[in-house]
């Protein structure tokens, strides 16, 4: 799984302050053109979930799941692939270089195909298609 | 070998940057040919490596060994070159150090954040540095035991240098994040003995099985807890070295961040981020450190941002101890209109900051970053306090006796202070009005957005308002109520438009015998890290005579009889002398 036109991310699960239970949230969603903007995260969550709130947290994996197949969507990606804090920080045991990390992250994450995708194509691919 | 491709110069590695100098990572034999490369400094900023000098914790190497371990030598190869070695010593994990800084042994359990997640902090090598606890009991029993080491080897090498404990830490939304802030379990493990010593401690006198009643509470006592190990650390460095030390400094080092670390891996460096974060910084009186940024990425607008706001004058300020740094003094220092007072606890639980009150905004936009932001719990009674001619900005809820009577020490002397009393205690409200009704003082009831309270007492000002009525209007409408009140200050200052993503700052000097038509000079210098080309107009306006344009880099000027026009190209920066009459 390559790094090239998907969204890497970390994701958390537990109490949220202010409210009864455990809930999934979101911590680090980033790509190879850097952070995915908090506006463009919060837009997606307001518009399929819950419209009144900032705060982007999900009751089930389900609905964390759901969320990123829609924001792989709005963010034109090939998918997003995540790990949980624990598997993130089991997987930083034994990398010495940001590049091992990354290459580390690309194997292990769990990630959700963007089924619509299609790759923009360059100057030959127009050509021979 | 590809000429596109930068290699990293060993230069690099062991300045990396603000006169930082990185003894370990450089043959002893070849310091002094590499410290004659220092200019226009006379201090060099040296942080001692722990692990350097101890593999185990247990038995350390002061030039016994190793030769880079001699920093006799380096003091005295320092001062040859006519300038001095400040030392640093850190009493967090440090990012800069593998394993945050400590010996490998005791290198066990990972500091983890808020978010349990892990630290990766990534070198400009593109290596990664994991943080270690600090939590742990045996850490603190070895550390205690390296800094008597320490103490020892400087007695009997007399060396007297400054030694400043430092805290190592990032920016995180404005404001600063400390490493040693983890929630690792050992952490849990510590807090846990705390809260039980401290049960055991109130019981008897109150409720103390319900020590914690609520998440905040405990976030709250988290907060002491991790403040009292600080100041263990710190309090075992002051004692043992009381000869050298001279206090302690937070370190907000760029590209720290776990939102960094995941960009940096993909080698994307926010420069744009790290230079708002020199401001932030600045205006904190917080060190900033590049010393994790790759240095090709210093030579643009970024690195200039390096040089001016933090090498050159902030350092001074921050690191010569009390009054041997003047700000009346012929170099530049950072230009301060501005004292704000906040505690950082109150700024996290309640929300109406002075940044919530828009205070901050509209400060950073009316007036550069031409304030400082101090945590009150800080604060000391100084006469500069009076003479600097600052406006004093306190929150009623962090009065306490010395806070209280400061306040009005500085307001009967001539001073000026604004007051939030929103969440002020009964104590001090009633003891406020009495205050006005035994000294006659005549309380201005002014209604403008709120009900806003002003005092005069000759020279002195006091503005009371109330910040929690404040906070219920919208933005515009709080930045237009700081802009009505400031305007009452008559402060003497250039203002006007930055486009966005534009930074500038303000910096002051005393003039100099052939300067004696003005009574201050004052520099702005501006800088655009966008890629976008910008255009500013700076008013001429009475009292400020445009002296010199100089350090122009991708930039056009227009000097017109009303206004200067600056045209910033990507990248671009310049600065603009003014001298300053009444």
């Amino acid at each position: 799984m390559s790094m090239e036109n998907k969204i890497f991310g970390i994701y958390t699960d537990g109490p949220v302050t202010g409210r009864v239970g455990n809930f999934y949230r979101i911590l680090y969603l980033f790509s190879e053109r850097g952070s995915v903007e908090k506006e463009v995260m919060r837009r997606v969550f307001q518009h399929n979930f819950k419209k009144d709130e900032s705060e982007i947290v999900f009751e089930t994996k389900d609905d964390l799941n759901k969320y990123l197949y829609l924001l792989s969507q709005e963010e034109d990606v090939a998918g997003v692939c995540i790990l949980s804090v624990e598997e993130y920080n089991a997987i930083s045991e034994e990398i010495f270089t940001k590049t091992d990390l990354l290459k580390a992250i690309e194997a292990n994450a769990h990630c959700i195909e963007n089924m619509d995708f299609r790759p923009k194509r360059g100057l030959f691919g127009k050509i021979f298609t | 070998m590809s000429l596109t491709t930068p290699v990293p110069r060993d230069d690099d590695a062991v300045f990396p940057g603000e006169n930082w100098f990185f003894y370990w990572k450089t043959s002893s034999s070849l310091w002094e040919s590499k410290l004659k490369q220092i200019s226009g400094t006379s201090r060099v900023i040296v942080p001692i490596n722990w692990s350097f000098h101890s593999d185990t914790g247990e038995k350390f190497d002061f030039a016994e060994q190793k030769p880079e371990t001699n920093l006799a030598k380096l003091v005295e190869i320092t001062r040859s070159l006519g300038k001095e070695v400040v030392f640093f010593l850190p009493v967090t994990p440090a990012p800069f150090l593998v394993n945050g800084g400590l010996p490998h042994l005791l290198a066990r359990t990972n500091s983890v954040d808020r978010n349990g997640l892990v630290f990766n902090i990534i070198t400009p090598e593109g290596n990664l540095n994991r943080l270690f606890t600090f939590f742990d009991p045996r850490v603190y029993q070895a550390f205690s035991r390296f800094v008597h080491a320490l103490n020892e080897y400087f007695a009997k090498e007399g060396i007297a240098n400054d030694l400043w404990a430092i805290e190592c830490g990032y920016m995180e939304d404005g404001y600063f994040r400390s490493f040693l802030d983890d929630r690792s379990k050992i952490f849990d493990q510590a807090f846990g003995r705390f809260i039980q010593a401290k049960t055991s401690e109130i019981k008897g006198t109150i409720e103390g099985d319900g020590l914690i009643k609520s998440p905040e509470d405990e976030a709250w006592l988290a907060e002491e807890f991790v403040e009292t190990i600080r100041d263990l650390y710190v309090n075992t460095i002051s004692e043992m070295l009381s000869a050298n030390f001279e206090g302690s400094q937070q370190i907000a080092f760029l590209g720290c961040s776990p939102e960094d670390t995941f960009e940096r891996m993909n080698d994307i460096e926010n420069l744009r981020k790290y230079g708002h974060e020199i401001f932030h910084s600045v205006t904190q009186k917080i060190i900033p450190s590049s010393s994790l940024i790759p240095y090709k990425h210093k030579t643009g607008v970024f690195g200039r941002e390096i040089e001016d706001m933090i090498t050159t004058g902030f350092l001074d300020m921050r690191l010569l101890p009390g009054s041997a740094w003047e700000e009346g003094s012929i170099t530049f220092s950072p230009l301060c209109f501005f004292e704000l007072y906040e505690s950082r606890k109150e700024v996290r639980d309640q929300g109406n900051s002075w940044r919530d009150l828009g205070l901050v905004d509209y400060l950073q936009g009316k007036y550069g970053f031409t304030y400082y932001l101090n945590d009150v719990r800080d604060f000391k009674w100084d006469e500069d306090l009076i003479e600097n001619g600052r406006v004093h900005i306190f929150h009623g809820r962090d009065m306490n006796k010395n806070l209280y009577n400061s306040m009005l020490k500085i307001f009967m002397t001539g001073g000026r202070v604004i007051l939030d009393r929103s969440d002020m205690s009964d104590e001090y409200l009633k003891k406020i009005e009495s205050f006005f009704l035994e000294n006659s003082l005549k309380v201005e009831k002014i209604n403008y957005l709120i009900h806003v309270h002003n005092i005069v007492l000759g020279e002195g000002r006091l503005l009371v308002i109330d910040g929690n009525s404040l906070v219920e209007h919208d933005i515009k409408k709080r930045l237009d109520f700081w802009g009505v009140m400031m305007a009452t200050f008559e402060i003497a200052h250039l203002s006007f438009f930055l486009p966005e993503g534009i930074e500038s700052v303000w910096k002051t000097r005393s003039t100099s015998s052939t300067e004696l038509n003005f009574e201050e000079v004052r520099r702005v210098s501006f800088y655009n890290p966008t890629s976008y080309k910008k255009k500013l107009h700076i008013p001429l306006v009475r009292s400020f005579a445009l002296l010199k344009v100089m350090d122009e880099s991708n930039v056009k000027v227009k000097n017109w009889s009303q206004e200067v026009e600056i045209e910033m190209m990507p990248e671009g920066s310049i600065s603009l002398d003014f001298g300053v009459y009444s």
